[in-house]
C-alpha cells in the first residue's frame, strides 16, 4: 500500500504524485506501440492494434499535457455523453479507468489489498473501491471538474463522498446528471435537460464553450463510428467467429466511448476492424490456432483483473469463443442531428438507455431478458454465462429472469459468482473448474 | 377486445389511400413452402451477407426503419395469407438502400399474453431464409438481400411467406397472419413508426404483467419510505447539501 502522508506534500508534489501512475500506464502502452513500429511488416491485425494504441495514447498524453500545464481537463464516465466533451475540446479520462486497463494488472492485487487497509468494505464493487483508493492515496490526476455518476448502482456515489472529504479533491466542482428510472419519452426529455445542464456546468468551470454546430458534427462522425461497429458485429455472426474476447468490450466499446467519442480516428479504427474481420470471414477462418466448438455469451464486463488467465484458456482448452459480451453488444440508435433538440434527445437515449451495464442495471429488468433472447438467436450462442460479479447486485436480482429466459430458449445458463477484478475472491482455477463442469454436464465439451 | 385491436385498425387506416401491391398466399405451412426459389427453414442462411455480395439494403439507420408485431384473438381482423407492399419490390432495388417498414399481424383464438415474447423471437427472420440477413439491432429492422438470392427469384412475397412459415411453424396457436412491408419513402416509414411507439407501450405492459405472473417484478414498485436504500439516498442528499453550501456541487434533477 502507498502510505505517503499527503498532507505533508506541497502542491507541486501532489501534482507529481497524482500523475506518476498515469504516466506509467501511458509508457506501458507506448512500449507496445514502439514494439509494433519496429516490426518489419505489419499484418492487418497489427495495423488495427497500432491504430487502437495511437488513439489511447493520444488521449492519455493530452490529459497529461493538461495536468502538467494547468489546462482544463475533466474526469467522468462513458455514459456522461462523451461526444459533448469532444465537441467542447475538453480532454477527459474515465474515473474508473485503471481497473479496466491491462496495464494495471501488475499492481492490481497490491492496490486491492490497499483498499482493504484503508478500511473499504470488501463487499463494495472493486471497480469503485480502486478509484477511491487512488484518490485517497493521491494516485489519480486531479481534474478541473468531475462528472459524477449516481446510476446505475448505489456504489458509484461512494466516490463522491470520498472526493468531498479528500483534501486534494474537495474543491473540484462536481455535476451528476440525475437519471430517471423509466425509459419512456418523458424520461428521455428529462435526461436531455440534465445533459444540457451538464454542458453549462462544464462551460462554467472549464471555460470551454459548446458550439452546437460542432456537437452536430461530432455526433455525425460518431454515427459513422457506430454504423461501422454494427457492421462489424454482423460479421461476428459468422461461424467460426472471426475474433474472440479481445475485441468487443476491451476495444470496440473503448474506442467508441472512452477516448474521443465522435472523432474520425475512431471510425478509421472500426473500418480497419471490419476489414480484418472480412478477411477471416471470406476465408471461412476463425481465430488463428483455435478450433471453435462452443460459442458463448459473456453477459457482463470482462474479468479485467485476471483476464489473461481465463479468456485465452477458454479458447485453447475448450475451443470456447466469446462470441458476444455485454460491452460488445450493439443496442444503439444513431443520433438524429437535424435539430438541437433531437441531438440532445439522441444523446440522452444513448447514455440513459443504450450504454452497456447502464442499460441492464438501471433498468428495466426486461433488458436482461430481451438482450439474451436477441443475442442467443443472432449469434448462434451455445450457452450464456452470467459471471455474477460481486458488485453487480442488480444483476444478481435478475438472475431468475435470465435463467428462465435461457430455459425457454433451451440454451444452458451458468451463474458463477466472482469478482471481475480481484482474483482472490473466486480464484481463476475455481472459475475454470466451474466452467469446465458446466460445459461437460451440458454436453458442450 | 384484444389489447392490439386498436393498433390493427390503425394499420388498416394507414394502408387506406396508399398505393399498394397485394399478394395472397395459401394458409397452410405446407402450401406456403411449395415452389419457393430459395431455402426456408433453420440454418438456411448460415453465413452472413457482406457488402460486396449485397443486392439491396432495407432499413439502414440513415434511411430509417420501423417494425412491430401485433396480435389478436379476433381472427376476423386479420386477412390470412395477405402480404401488402407499399413501394418498390426487391428486384427493382439493385444497389439501393431504402427505408423499411415491416408489420406482422397475427390472430388466433388461443393467443394470449404468454405468447408475446415467443412471437417476438420470430419476427426477425434470423438464419431462416437463404439470402436474407437481418442485421442485429433491438429497435429497428435492417436487412440485407444477397445478389445470389435475387438471381434465384427472391422478392417481398418470398420474404413474407418465409415470415409466415417461420411464425406459423413455431407458434401453433396462430390461425391467421398478415404482413405489411413498406419500402416507399422515409415519410411512410416514419408514419408507421408512430403506430410502433403506441404498440411498444402496450407490449411493455404485457411483458411486465407476464413476468409478474411468473413471480418477477420488472419494475421496482418501491417508494422512498419503503426502500431499503433510503439510507444511501439520504447520505447522497447530505453530500449534495454540503457541497452546495460550499458552492462546489451542481447536482442535477430532483433532490426529492
Amino acid at each position: 500500500m502507498d502510505n505517503t502522508d499527503l498532507s505533508t506534500l506541497g502542491r507541486k508534489e501532489v501534482l507529481e504524485k497524482s500523475l506518476t501512475r498515469y504516466r506509467k500506464e501511458r509508457d506501458w502502452f507506448q512500449m507496445f506501440l514502439d514494439a509494433l513500429s519496429m516490426m518489419p511488416e505489419l499484418s492487418e491485425e497489427d495495423i488495427l492494434q497500432q491504430k487502437m494504441l495511437t488513439i489511447l495514447l493520444e488521449s492519455k498524453q493530452t490529459v497529461l499535457d493538461c495536468a502538467e500545464n494547468n489546462k482544463p481537463f475533466i474526469a467522468g464516465y462513458f455514459c456522461n455523453a462523451p461526444e459533448v466533451f469532444h465537441a467542447m475540446d475538453l480532454p477527459w479520462y474515465m474515473l474508473m479507468e485503471t481497473p479496466f486497463l491491462a496495464a494495471s494488472a501488475p499492481y492490481l492485487a497490491d492496490d486491492i489489498k490497499g483498499t482493504e487497509e484503508i478500511g473499504l468494505g470488501s463487499d463494495l464493487c472493486t471497480a469503485i473501491r480502486l478509484p477511491i483508493y487512488y484518490i485517497e492515496t493521491g494516485q489519480m490526476p486531479i481534474p478541473s471538474a468531475v462528472l459524477g455518476l449516481i446510476y446505475p448502482c448505489d456504489g458509484a456515489p461512494m466516490l463522491h463522498q470520498v472526493m468531498m472529504h479528500n483534501k486534494a479533491w474537495k474543491d473540484v466542482p462536481v455535476y451528476a446528471a440525475d437519471p430517471p428510472y423509466t425509459s419512456d419519452e418523458r424520461a428521455i426529455d428529462y435526461f436531455a435537460d440534465e445533459l444540457k445542464r451538464m454542458a453549462e456546468f462544464l462551460q462554467k468551470h472549464t471555460g470551454h464553450s459548446l458550439d452546437m454546430k460542432r456537437l452536430a458534427q461530432v455526433c455525425e462522425d460518431g454515427n459513422k463510428t457506430y454504423s461501422k461497429w454494427q457492421e462489424y458485429n454482423e460479421l461476428r455472426r459468422a461461424v467460426p467467429c472471426p475474433h474472440g474476447w479481445s475485441i468487443g468490450g476491451p476495444q470496440a466499446f473503448a474506442v467508441s466511448q472512452c477516448f474521443v467519442a465522435g472523432d474520425p480516428k475512431c471510425t478509421d479504427w472500426f473500418e480497419q476492424l471490419v476489414k480484418c474481420a472480412e478477411i477471416r470471414v471470406n476465408a471461412g477462418e476463425g481465430i488463428p490456432g483455435v478450433k471453435e466448438r462452443i460459442r458463448y455469451f459473456w453477459f457482463d464486463i470482462m474479468p479485467y483483473g485476471w483476464i489473461f488467465e481465463l479468456m485465452p484458456w477458454l479458447e485453447e482448452e475448450w475451443g470456447a469463443i466469446l462470441t458476444m459480451d455485454m460491452f460488445g453488444n450493439y443496442p444503439y440508435t444513431l443520433i438524429d442531428t437535424s435539430s438541437e433538440e433531437k441531438i440532445w434527445k439522441g444523446l440522452a437515449k444513448r447514455n440513459l438507455i443504450d450504454a452497456p451495464m447502464i442499460r441492464q442495471a438501471r433498468g428495466t429488468a426486461e433488458n436482461f431478458s430481451n438482450d439474451i433472447r436477441r443475442i442467443v438467436k443472432d449469434y448462434k450462442i451455445d450457452c450464456v454465462i452470467w459471471p455474477g460479479h460481486m458488485g453487480h447486485k442488480d444483476g444478481s436480482a435478475a438472475g431468475g429472469i435470465m435463467r428462465q429466459t435461457c430455459r425457454e430458449l433451451d440454451v444452458p445458463f451458468l451463474q458463477i459468482g466472482l469478482d471481475l477484478f480481484d482474483r482472490a475472491y473466486t480464484n481463476p482455477d475455481e472459475v475454470k473448474d466451474k466452467i469446465s463442469k458446466f460445459f461437460t454436464s451440458m454436453g458442450l465439451g | 377486445m384484444s389489447k392490439y385491436d386498436e393498433h390493427i385498425e390503425n394499420v388498416d387506416k394507414y394502408l387506406r389511400g396508399r398505393q399498394v401491391r397485394e399478394f395472397n398466399c395459401p394458409p397452410s405451412v405446407d402450401d406456403l413452402k411449395k415452389d419457393l426459389p430459395v431455402q426456408v427453414g433453420p440454418r438456411s442462411n448460415p453465413g452472413i451477407i457482406l457488402r460486396s455480395d449485397m443486392f439491396a439494403e432495407l432499413g439502414n439507420p440513415a434511411e430509417g426503419s420501423s417494425g412491430f408485431i401485433v396480435w389478436t384473438e379476433d381472427t376476423s381482423l386479420v386477412r390470412d395469407g395477405r402480404i401488402t407492399l407499399i413501394g418498390p419490390d426487391i428486384p427493382d432495388l439493385e444497389g439501393a438502400s431504402v427505408p423499411f417498414g415491416q408489420v406482422l399481424m397475427i390472430a388466433g383464438e388461443k393467443l394470449d399474453t404468454e405468447v408475446q415474447e415467443r412471437i417476438e423471437e420470430y419476427q426477425h427472420i434470423s438464419d431462416y431464409l437463404e439470402g436474407y440477413m437481418v442485421r442485429s439491432s433491438s429497435q429497428s429492422i435492417w436487412g440485407r438481400v444477397s445478389k445470389d438470392s435475387v438471381a434465384k427469384g427472391f422478392n417481398m412475397e418470398i420474404l413474407g411467406k418465409a415470415l409466415m412459415i417461420n411464425m406459423k411453424s413455431n407458434v401453433p396457436e396462430i390461425e391467421a397472419m398478415e404482413v405489411v412491408f413498406v419500402t416507399s419513402n422515409k415519410d411512410d416509414v416514419k408514419q408507421l413508426g408512430e403506430i410502433a411507439v403506441e404498440v411498444d407501450d402496450v407490449r411493455k405492459d404485457i411483458i411486465k404483467a407476464v413476468w409478474k405472473e411468473r413471480g418477477y417484478d420488472l419494475d421496482c414498485d418501491l417508494d422512498c419510505n419503503s426502500c431499503e436504500s433510503k439510507v444511501t439516498c439520504d447520505d447522497i442528499r447530505d453530500i449534495i447539501r454540503a457541497q452546495k453550501e460550499k458552492g462546489t456541487a451542481e447536482i442535477g434533477g430532483s433532490e426529492g
